[in-house]
């Protein structure tokens, strides 16, 4: 289905502005890994 | 959505039509909307983050898509626009202490999208000759053509 690759389209483009900062950009389907990536990368 | 049928929805657009193959284009109009949430630490990361983003946003709309059906390499290119409201929802939940970070909203919306459904057929053609006493008659049976009248 092509909402996909707005979906795609959009991410694409915001990632691609936060570059390689310590922003992360993450899509619908990444957000539930959202604290467990936070608590990872902070060697918690 | 737009649920009513148009001529992009059901005849579509022939981007290609030769003796072998033809190649329409469906579309139907839609409006995707989506939600941005800007986490950070600190309210000041956030507001910083929160204007470089609008401004981007504003300044560098455009969206761009490839189709990737029959291998066609369709690009459609749409514009996203963002809502004039932003929210500050730090005090929502889905957080594990409170002031745990900061969160602010804001929502974007591609106004001319589309559902596209590309269609490939393949084309088949048959050349006769009719020989009488009098005239040669020639003709040429498209398959593509009769199939778009229902004739098959």
């Amino acid at each position: 289905m092509s909402v996909t690759l707005y979906d795609e389209a959009v991410i694409n483009k915001l990632r691609s502005w936060v570059g390689d900062s310590r922003l992360k950009v993450m899509s619908s389907s990444d957000v539930s890994q959202f604290l467990a990536t936070s608590a990872d990368e902070a060697n918690d | 959505m737009t649920t009513e049928r148009g001529q992009l929805s059901s005849y579509g657009l022939t981007l290609e039509a030769n003796p072998e193959k033809s190649i329409w284009l469906n579309g139907i109009p839609i409006g995707l909307e989506y939600q941005i949430d800007i986490y950070t630490r600190y309210m000041e990361e956030a507001n910083e983050y929160l204007r470089n983003m609008i401004f981007n946003i504003i300044n560098f709309n455009r969206v761009t898509i490839e189709l990737p059906y029959y291998d066609q390499k369709l690009i459609h290119n749409s514009s996203m626009h963002i809502h004039p409201e932003v929210q500050d929802n730090s005090s929502v939940s889905e957080r594990l202490i409170y002031g745990q970070f900061t969160r602010m909203t804001i929502t974007v919306e591609i106004t001319d999208a589309y559902l596209f459904d590309l269609r490939l057929n393949n084309n088949a053609s048959i050349d006769f000759n009719i020989y009488s006493n009098d005239e040669t008659i020639k003709g040429n049976i498209s398959y593509s053509n009769l199939e778009q009248q229902n004739i098959i």
